[in-house]
């Protein structure tokens, strides 16, 4: 595909790879969570492991033995799938009401972004921007997600248009060729949604920055900002009343024509999902989770698991370049999408912590390491 | 392999471009204070190497200084800091905007001191160290009635020159740098390489110092060539190019600069063609310098 990144337009070969039986599969667990399972039990994929205060759900995506740890529930996959056996699943979300689609949200509490999706949906909005572009740097999970569900989404953006009574959105890159295409096919049957292509790549494709250029007449609260993810769990919430298990993530390694995009299940261990399909070296490596350009390292890589939190993974040769002073040169300034200075002394609430300013530094600074470590 | 994401430290080769920048100047300044002086019998060869000579030996012993700083007092591990220091070129400008008839004995003082000072301050007050010197010096040579930009041959010669066209190729008197507005372009033409350099600055500098200069020369104030023999004379492009846009001590919003700019411009305008004082140049900027903080709060929509 045609990549446009750092004001360069280049040809990347993306190679989709599937690790869809992980040998296990880990949920954290913290405190005040209500955990329904315990050592030694067997569970089924779609079954209630853990629910947080806040009423997110956390299903099993594996069937096997649990291990209870201290922090977390680590179910050993026996790969029969065997599954919870679930409500039938209806043949259309088009006649589902207002009412059906948030009481299906709210009892199976799916979540997007540690945030109930159903909570998003409650809020007064004025509108339905649904950003369905890769927002981070090197990342095509959103692309590859989207293929798969064109008329899924479609349905979905129709559906919470006519029930919440709101003007539906949907706005695509200009490079994500094969969903444009698709999506303009489709889209005659589904005139209550507006479909943009649009130029702009990242950053100036995050919400915030949309919300300024397209939606000035509406405040930014106003707006509610579904992704492809968020649509996804909804459609399959309503019409098969289950949870999401499979997710992609994005791997790149140190050639910038080149990227994976790996389908995989919440849960898995990252390192054995990249081990696995990449086979990257990981002696002597930065990892970078999600933005390469915020220069914080990933210290705990070996811990991680799947989930929505973690959208794309950086391996790179070590960097033994140091930081040094500033030259007050203001190229970070000038790149920055949100027009604000990171050169001042506070980091400006306007942030959004895309990178840029680290990315062009040539003293190879982190103007925004006010950040900690990644885990 | 070889990331192709990562991008490597660029300081050392901005700040090897600026040197770059200033090598022709250093090597007419040789040709004019050194060989030409040379031919009239005034100094003799090995004197008039100290203008090729000095301005290598101070970049040297400014790179000597920063090893001695960074590794000696800030016990830093590596010399990052040392081999990325942009305090050479900065100490070679000071060399440029001194006269001819160099006093080493208080120039290289001046020098060191002030970048004590600064390294004492840590940099935390935005000043052009260049135009902080210039001034600096320009008060103790005054007070000792010892300032003058003749050469060793100008100090004996009854008429200098007042050709604009042969001041502009560096034929007048003034600092050892500033003489030749050609080799100030030449130097310009070579930073446009660099492209960390803020090349709008000595642009709207100039253009504003032109806009004055008409406004001036409109009501008559001043003639062309009266205009043209002070301009030239009074080394304001080398200033425009190499001093006023130093990077350390301008605005880093690009509105912030063409403010800044705009001031300098204008106000050596005035002072070089009305007040008749080319010093003034450097405390314009120097002051400029001192504001830069307010002119960073400046946001217009071109940002």
């Amino acid at each position: 595909m045609t990549y446009k990144f750092n004001n360069d337009e280049k040809k990347l070969s993306i190679d989709q790879k599937d690790y869809l039986n992980p040998e296990t599969v880990e949920v954290f667990v913290k405190e005040g969570d209500s955990i329904y399972t315990d050592t030694g039990d067997y569970v089924y994929v779609n079954q209630l492991l853990v629910e947080s205060p806040t009423g997110i759900k956390t299903y099993s995506s594996v069937a096997g033995t649990v291990e209870r740890k201290q922090d977390s529930l680590v179910i050993t996959n026996d790969k029969s799938d065997s599954a919870v056996i679930a409500e039938e699943a209806i043949d259309s979300i088009e006649d589902i009401k207002k009412s059906q689609i948030i009481g299906i949200c709210n009892t199976l509490g799916i979540s997007f972004d540690n945030r109930l999706i159903v909570n998003k949906l409650k809020a007064n909005s004025k509108v339905l921007v649904v950003n369905a572009i890769d927002v981070e740097p090197y990342q095509f999970n959103n692309n590859y997600l989207f293929q798969d569900n064109v008329k899924n989404i479609l349905e979905t953006i129709s559906l919470i248009s006519r029930r919440f009574n709101i003007d539906a959105y949907l706005l695509l890159s200009k490079y994500d060729d094969n969903n444009v295409s698709a999506v303009r096919s489709m889209i005659g049957n589904y005139s209550d949604i507006n479909f943009l292509v649009i130029n702009d790549v990242f950053p100036y494709n995050t919400n915030g920055v949309i919300a300024k250029k397209f939606f000035k007449e509406y405040k930014f609260e106003e707006i509610l900002f579904l992704d492809t993810v968020s649509l996804v769990k909804i459609f399959v919430a309503l019409k098969e009343k289950l949870p999401v298990h499979e997710k992609y993530i994005t791997v790149v390694l140190d050639d910038p024509n080149k990227a994976y995009v790996i389908k995989t299940k919440y849960g898995a261990n990252l390192k054995d999902v990249i081990a696995s399909t990449v086979n990257p070296d990981f002696i002597d490596k930065d990892i970078f989770l999600n933005n390469f350009m915020r220069k914080v390292k990933c210290v705990n890589f070996d811990a991680l698991t799947v989930t929505d939190n973690i959208k794309s993974v950086f391996i790179f040769e070590k960097d033994d370049n140091t930081p040094s002073k500033c030259i007050k040169c203001g190229k970070c300034v000038d790149i920055c999408p949100v027009g604000i200075n990171p050169l001042s002394k506070k980091l400006d609430a306007a942030c959004v912590r895309c990178g840029l300013c680290n990315f062009v530094c040539p003293a190879n600074r982190n103007l925004i390491s006010r950040e900690k470590e990644e885990l | 392999m070889k990331n192709g994401f990562v991008k490597k430290n660029k300081i050392f080769g901005i700040n090897m471009l600026y040197l770059l920048g200033i090598l022709p100047i250093i090597l007419f300044s040789f040709y004019k204070n050194g060989i030409m002086v040379v031919n009239t019998g005034e100094l003799s060869w090995f004197l008039s190497l100290q203008y090729l000579v000095i301005p290598i030996v101070i970049i040297v012993l400014s790179y000597v200084f920063e090893t001695y700083y960074y590794l000696g007092i800030k016990k830093e591990e590596d010399t990052n800091n040392v081999i990325n220091s942009i305090v050479p070129y900065i100490n070679a400008l000071c060399y440029l905007v001194c006269g001819p008839a160099n006093k080493l004995y208080i120039t290289i003082p001046i020098i060191v001191v002030l970048d004590v000072i600064m390294k004492f301050i840590d940099n935390k007050v935005s000043v052009n160290r260049v135009a902080l010197f210039k001034c600096v010096l320009f008060g103790i040579l005054s007070l000792f009635s010892m300032y003058s930009n003749l050469n060793y041959h100008e100090v004996t010669a009854t008429v200098l020159e007042n050709d604009a066209s042969k001041l502009f190729l560096g034929m007048g008197v003034g600092e050892i740098g500033t003489t030749s507005t050609l080799f100030a372009l030449i130097g310009y033409i070579i930073l446009l390489f660099n492209s960390y350099y803020k090349k709008e600055i000595p642009i709207i500098c100039v253009l504003s110092y032109a806009f004055v200069g008409l406004i001036l020369y409109l009501g008559g104030v001043v003639n062309f060539n009266e205009l043209m023999v002070n301009t030239f004379n009074s080394g304001f492009v080398f200033v425009a190019v190499f001093v006023a846009s130093l990077s350390t001590s301008t605005p880093v919003v690009r509105s912030g600069r063409i403010i800044y700019a705009i001031i300098v411009g204008v106000l050596s305008s005035l002072m070089v063609n009305l007040a008749g004082f080319n010093v003034g140049i450097y405390i314009v900027i120097l002051v400029c310098g001192l504001l830069t903080p307010l002119f960073n709060k400046f946001k217009l929509s071109i940002d």
